[in-house]
C-alpha cells in the first residue's frame, strides 16, 4: 500500500514546476505569518515589560460615584463574608497629581504593606517579565524614570522629603507609587479619599487566554471588551489602564490579520493545485479503485504526500520568515519605538507548522472531497449559489453592525466579503460566458477572452485568489491614503504655531514668563494635561488659553467658554456621548461643544480652557508652549543658556515633515504585506494559467497547423492574461471598497479610537488594479513548462 | 519542377528514447496539381509524418522538400518555422481525425477562422455555401461541444477548404466515424476537394478511401 504514497509523491517529482510552485506559495504564506508573529512577538515582550508597579496582580479596577475609604471597608467585608466568590485579591488605590519643584506627579498609593510594589527593570529583557518586587519601606517611594531619580535620591515635596527605594519604567509620565497612606499624605488629601479599588477576578480561562494570546498576538485588543459589576460597584478591566498597550495590541492585531492574507492566498493555490493532480491522477485512481482499493485509502496517501509537501514548505517558510521578520523591522519600526529583537520559539514553530501542514491539507481535503465524484459518476454542473453564501453575509452584516463584535469582529465581516467574493468567481465567470461571447473583436482575440470564461474550472480559484490580493491592497491602500489625507488636514491644524516646546519636566508657566521677558513681543501659549476619569473611564484632559484660533486648530469656531469642552472621537465613542450632551468631571458638568477626531491618540481626549481646568483642578502643570514670533536660532541659544534639562524644541516643518516620515513607515510593513500575498496570488494565477494551456495543448497544436505563428500566439496569451486581469480587477474594486470602508468606519474606530473619511482617491485606486492587471499578464505570457499529463 | 508537392531523397527519424528511429529513408514523391493520393500503410508506418513534413509542421532530417503553388517554390528544407508556418497558412488546409475545432469557436467562427488569418474575407460568402452544401447551415452558432463526430468532421472539412488553399491535408479523416457517417464525410471531402481542383493528401487506413483516390503512396513499417 505504501506503492500508493510512492506513487503521488513520484506524481510530484514528474510534476516538478506545480510541486516546486505549490511548495513556494505555501512558503510563502508560512513566511508572512511566521514574520508577522515575530515582530508581534518582540513588541509584546517589550510591552509586557512596561508595567504599572502598583496593578500588579490586578485584573480589574472597580469604582463606583464618590467612593470613600468607608465604601471600601464595606466592599471587603462581604467578601470576606463569601459573598463575592470570584474575588482573588483586593486593595484600594488613591490617584492623584500634585506639582513639586515646577514638576508635575502622578501620585498613585496602594495598601504597598499588604503587596508589594513591583520594580521592573528598565529597558527590554529577553524573558520579558523579569521585573523584582519592591519591598515595603516606610516614608518611601517607587518613582517612574521619567521623574529623573533614582534610588536613594530623596524626593522633595512641599515640606515633605521622601526617599526614593526604587526606579522603575513604568511608562507613566511622573508617575510616583506610594503606601497609600503615604500618598495621601503626598496629595494633601483626606484620610478616607479613595478613587478605585483594584481586584484581582480569577478568571478559569485565564491560562487559555494567555495560551491564546501567544499564538495570535494583540488577540486580546481584538476582542470585545466586557463590562460587569461586583456588588453594586463598576467593574472595568485593568487594560484600559495601559492605553498605549492595548493600543499597540491593535496595531499587532491588524498586522496578524494582514500578515495571514498570504496564507489564505496560499490556500487557494494549494487547493487548486490540489484539484489539478487530483485530476491528472484520475486514471490511475479509478483503475486502482477498479482493483479493489477504498476511496478512503486513496485519501489517506494523497493527504499524507500533500502533508509532506506542507512539511517542506513550512520548514523554508519559518527560515524565509525569520529573515523577512528582519527586513520588515527595518522597513518600519511600524509604530513601536525601538526596533524589536525577533527571537524564534516554540510557538513560532508550533504556528508555522499549523499554518503550513494545515494549509496543505484543508486544501487537499477539499479539493478530494469535491473532485472525487468521479469514482461515482460524472458531476453535472454544481449549483452556482453555496449554502455559506447566506452565512458569510450574515457574518458580513453581524461583524459590521454589532460594535460589540469588536476588532475581530471587523475582520471577520472583511474575511466573509472576500469569501463571498472568491466564491462567485466561477459562477461569474460561466454567467459572463453568454456576454463575453458577444464581443466584438479579431477571432484571436475573441478565442483568448472567451478561453478564460470557457474554462473557469482551472482559473476559477486562482482567479479568486488574485481578487482577494488586489481587493486588499485596493481597501487597505484606500484606507492608508484616507488617513493620511485627513491627517495631514489634522497636521495643517494642529501645527499652526511655528514652534512647539515640549519642557521635559519644567514648569511651563515660568518657562512662559521668562521667555516673554527675554522676547516682550513674542507670542507664547502654554499647553497642559492631565489624566482624569470620567464614569470611571481613564481620559486625558488638555487645557490651554483656548481662544479662536486655537479652537481653529481643532475645527471649531469660537473660543471655549467656561465648562466648554472640546472632545475625541475615542472618548465620545467610550461614552457614548455627542456634541451639546454633558460629561460629570470631578463633580463639575462640562458641555461638549465639539468633536475632533484624535488620530494617534492613545486614549480618549477632552480639551478645556484654562479657566475650566482651574476651577476643577486649581493648580494646573503646563509641560509644553508654543512660541511664535521668535527666531528659532535665538530661541535655541536662549535655552542653551537656561540651566535644567534641556527641552525638545520643534519647528513646525520639521514637525510635520517627521510626522508624515512616521506615517509612511509605518505603513511601509502593510504594503510589503500585501505585495507578498499578491506574489503568491500571480504564482496560483501562473499554475493555473499553465494548467489551462495543458489542458489546450490540442487547440494549440490546431493553431499551429492553421499557421498560427508565434507572435500571434504571444497576443493570445496577453489577451488572455489581460482578460483575467481585468476580470479580476473588475472583482476586486467593489470587494476593495468594501474593505477600505470597513477598515476605515469600522476597524479603525474599533481598533484605535477614530474613524476615517473614505477617499476614493484614484491614484491609490489605479496602483493596485494596474499591479493586478500586470500580474495577471505576466502570469500569462511566463513560458509554460512542459509537464506530462499522463499517468503513466 | 512542376508538382504542387514534391520529395526528393528525404530522410526523418525520431528520438525514440535513447535510439534513433528512421521512419523515412531516401523517401520520394511528386504530387501533381489536383492530384489526390491517398496514403496507406500499418500504425506507425509514418502517414501523419509525412503530412506534417508537407505541412512544414515537421522539418526534414535530410533531402528537398518543395510546395509549389502559383508558379513560385516553397522549399520548406529551406525555410525557418516562422516562414513555414506563413506557407502552411496560405498553401494548405489540414482535416485531423479529432481536435479539430477551437472550442471556444461557434461553426462560423471556426470556418473563419483561416479567411482572417490570410486577410481573405472576401471569400466568406464561398465559405457560408459551403457550410450550407455540408449541411450546416442551420448549425452555424454552434460550439463544437454541441456537434455530433460527423458534424465536426463536416466542419473541419469546411475550415480546411475556406481559404481555398492548393493543398488539403486529411489524417484519417473518418477514422472516428461509423461507416455511414465515413462515407458522408468522404463524399463531401471529394467533392469540395475536385470542385475547387486543390490537390488531397489523406493518410488512411480505409479501403474504401483509398480506393476513391487516383493513387495510393504505400508505406512500409
Ligand atoms: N513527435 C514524435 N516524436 C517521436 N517519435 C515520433 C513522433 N512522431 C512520430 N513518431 C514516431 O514516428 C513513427 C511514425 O509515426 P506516425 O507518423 O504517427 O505513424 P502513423 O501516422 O502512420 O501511425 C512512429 O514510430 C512514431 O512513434
Ligand atoms: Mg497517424
Amino acid at each position: 500500500m505504501t506503492l500508493i504514497g510512492l506513487s503521488f509523491l513520484r506524481f510530484f517529482r514528474r510534476t516538478p514546476w506545480t510541486t516546486l510552485t505549490a511548495a513556494l506559495g505555501v512558503s510563502l504564506g508560512v513566511a508572512s505569518t511566521v514574520a508577522v508573529h515575530l515582530i508581534s512577538l518582540a513588541v509584546a515582550g517589550a510591552l509586557s515589560t512596561v508595567g504599572l508597579p502598583h496593578l500588579q496582580g490586578v485584573t480589574h479596577l472597580a469604582e463606583r460615584e464618590q467612593a470613600s475609604m468607608d465604601d471600601y471597608f464595606a466592599l471587603r467585608r462581604q467578601w470576606r463574608n463569601g459573598k463575592l466568590p470570584d474575588v482573588v485579591r483586593m486593595t484600594p488605590i488613591v490617584e492623584g497629581y500634585v506639582v513639586a519643584d515646577g514638576r508635575r506627579l502622578h501620585v498613585f498609593g496602594t495598601d504597598w504593606y499588604a503587596a508589594p510594589l513591583r520594580g521592573m527593570n528598565s529597558g527590554l529583557t529577553s524573558s520579558g517579565l523579569t521585573g523584582s518586587n519592591v519591598d515595603y519601606q516606610p516614608g518611601a517611594v517607587v518613582v517612574d524614570e521619567s521623574v529623573g531619580l533614582h534610588a536613594g535620591d530623596v524626593l522633595t515635596v512641599g515640606a515633605n522629603r521622601w526617599s526614593v527605594a526604587a526606579s522603575v519604567s513604568a511608562n507613566l509620565d511622573g508617575g510616583v507609587f506610594a503606601d497609600i497612606g503615604d500618598a495621601l499624605q503626598l496629595l494633601d488629601a483626606p484620610a478616607d479619599r479613595l478613587s478605585y479599588v483594584g481586584v484581582q477576578v480569577h478568571d478559569p480561562f485565564a491560562d487559555l487566554a494567555a495560551l491564546l494570546e501567544d499564538l495570535l498576538p494583540g488577540l486580546s485588543a481584538a476582542l470585545p471588551e466586557q463590562s460587569s459589576t461586583l456588588a453594586d460597584w463598576h467593574l472595568r478591566s485593568v487594560a484600559a489602564e495601559q492605553p498605549s498597550v492595548q493600543f499597540s495590541k491593535s496595531v499587532l492585531f491588524n498586522l496578524g490579520a494582514l500578515g495571514s492574507l498570504a496564507l489564505l492566498v496560499a490556500w487557494f493555490l494549494i487547493y487548486q493545485i490540489c484539484v489539478m493532480w487530483l485530476r491528472r491522477q484520475r486514471i490511475v485512481m479509478e483503475r486502482l479503485v477498479a482493483l479493489g482499493v477504498g476511496r478512503d485509502v486513496l485519501a489517506r496517501y494523497f493527504y499524507a504526500a500533500v502533508a509532506a509537501l506542507g512539511c517542506v514548505a513550512t520548514v523554508v517558510g519559518l527560515a524565509a520568515g525569520y529573515y523577512l521578520a528582519h527586513f520588515l523591522t527595518e522597513l518600519s519600526t511600524a509604530g513601536f519605538d525601538s526596533v524589536p529583537r525577533i527571537e524564534m520559539s516554540v510557538a513560532v514553530v508550533l504556528k508555522a507548522a499549523f499554518s503550513g501542514i494545515a494549509v496543505a491539507l484543508v486544501g487537499a481535503w477539499i479539493a478530494f472531497r469535491s473532485r472525487t465524484h468521479f469514482f461515482e459518476a460524472a458531476v453535472p454542473g454544481r449549483s452556482a449559489v453555496h449554502w455559506w453564501l447566506p452565512v458569510a453575509v450574515v457574518l458580513f452584516a453581524v461583524g459590521i453592525l454589532v460594535p460589540q463584535s469588536g476588532l475581530a469582529g471587523g475582520f471577520m465581516a472583511i474575511l466573509a466579503a472576500s469569501l463571498v467574493a472568491a466564491g462567485l468567481v466561477a459562477p461569474l465567470l460561466r454567467g459572463v460566458r453568454q456576454w463575453v461571447v458577444r464581443l466584438p473583436g479579431s477571432l484571436l482575440a475573441k478565442l483568448a477572452m472567451r478561453e478564460v470564461t470557457w474554462f473557469e474550472s482551472d482559473l476559477g480559484v486562482a482567479v479568486g485568489a488574485l481578487v482577494l490580493a488586489v481587493a486588499t491592497s485596493l481597501g487597505v491602500g484606500l484606507m492608508i491614503e484616507s488617513f493620511k489625507a485627513d491627517f495631514e488636514r489634522m497636521l495643517d491644524q494642529r501645527l499652526a504655531h511655528e514652534t512647539f516646546i515640549d519642557l521635559a519636566g519644567q514648569d511651563g508657566l515660568v518657562v512662559a514668563e521668562a521667555l516673554t521677558r527675554r522676547f516682550p513681543d513674542a507670542d507664547v501659549q502654554a499647553y497642559g494635561r492631565l489624566r482624569a476619569r470620567i464614569e470611571g473611564t481613564a481620559v486625558e484632559l488638555g487645557f490651554t488659553r483656548f481662544d479662536a484660533a486655537e479652537s481653529a486648530r481643532y475645527g471649531h469656531e469660537h473660543a471655549l467658554a467656561e465648562n466648554e469642552a472640546l472632545v475625541s472621537e475615542s472618548l465620545t465613542t467610550a461614552l457614548d456621548v455627542g456634541v451639546g450632551d454633558t460629561l460629570r468631571i470631578a463633580g463639575r458638568e462640562l458641555t461638549i461643544v465639539h468633536e475632533f477626531s484624535g488620530f494617534g491618540d492613545v486614549q480618549p481626549r477632552l480639551l478645556v480652557d484654562n479657566a475650566t481646568a482651574e476651577t476643577l483642578y486649581g493648580q494646573l502643570p503646563f509641560d509644553r508652549l508654543s512660541v511664535a514670533g521668535v527666531p528659532s536660532d535665538a530661541l535655541l541659544a536662549w535655552f542653551g543658556e537656561r540651566p535644567g534639562s534641556s527641552p525638545r524644541v520643534q519647528q513646525r516643518d520639521a514637525m510635520r515633515v517627521i510626522a508624515l516620515e512616521i506615517f509612511d513607515r509605518t505603513f511601509a510593513i502593510t504594503n510589503a504585506l500585501t505585495l507578498l500575498a499578491l506574489l503568491v496570488a500571480v504564482i496560483g494565477l501562473y499554475n493555473a494559467i499553465t494548467a489551462l494551456r495543458l489542458n489546450q495543448l490540442a487547440t494549440s497544436d490546431l493553431l499551429d497547423a492553421l499557421g498560427v505563428n508565434r507572435s500571434e500566439k504571444r497576443r493570445v496569451d496577453l489577451l488572455r492574461g489581460l482578460t483575467i486581469g481585468l476580470f479580476a480587477v473588475l472583482l476586486a474594486l467593489p470587494l476593495g471598497l468594501v474593505m477600505g470602508a470597513v477598515l476605515c468606519q469600522v476597524i479603525n474606530p474599533r481598533a484605535f479610537g477614530w474613524s476615517i473619511e473614505l477617499q476614493l482617491s484614484v491614484p491609490a485606486m489605479l496602483w493596485p488594479l494596474g499591479l493586478g492587471i500586470a500580474a495577471a499578464v505576466l502570469a500569462g505570457l511566463a513560458p509554460t513548462p512542459r509537464e506530462r499529463l499522463g499517468s503513466g | 519542377m512542376s508538382a504542387a508537392i514534391s520529395l526528393k531523397g528525404v530522410s526523418k527519424g525520431f528520438l525514440d528514447g535513447e535510439r534513433y528511429r528512421e521512419v523515412f529513408v531516401d523517401f520520394d514523391l511528386a504530387v501533381a496539381p489536383g492530384e489526390i493520393v491517398a496514403v496507406c500503410g500499418p500504425s506507425g508506418s509514418g502517414k501523419s509524418t509525412l503530412l506534417n513534413l508537407v505541412a512544414g509542421l515537421l522539418v526534414v532530417d535530410g533531402g528537398l522538400l518543395n510546395l509549389r503553388h502559383g508558379g513560385v517554390d516553397y522549399p520548406l528544407h529551406t525555410l525557418d518555422e516562422a516562414a513555414r508556418g506563413a506557407v502552411r497558412r496560405r498553401l494548405v488546409g489540414y482535416v485531423f481525425q479529432f481536435f479539430n475545432l477551437i472550442p471556444t469557436l461557434n461553426v462560423l467562427e471556426n470556418v473563419r477562422f483561416p479567411l482572417a488569418l490570410n486577410d481573405r474575407d472576401d471569400l466568406l460568402p464561398q465559405a457560408r455555401e459551403r457550410l450550407a452544401t455540408l449541411g450546416l447551415a442551420d448549425r452555424l452558432d454552434a460550439f463544437p461541444d454541441q456537434l455530433s463526430g460527423g458534424e465536426r468532421q463536416r466542419v473541419a472539412i469546411a475550415r480546411a477548404l475556406a481559404h481555398e488553399p492548393p493543398i488539403v491535408l486529411a489524417d484519417e479523416p473518418t477514422g472516428n466515424l461509423d461507416a455511414g457517417n465515413s462515407e458522408q464525410v468522404a463524399d463531401m471531402l471529394w467533392s469540395e476537394v475536385e470542385r475547387l481542383g486543390c490537390v488531397l493528401l489523406v493518410a488512411t487506413h480505409s479501403e474504401a478511401i483509398a480506393e476513391r483516390a487516383h493513387r495510393v503512396v504505400e508505406l512500409g513499417r
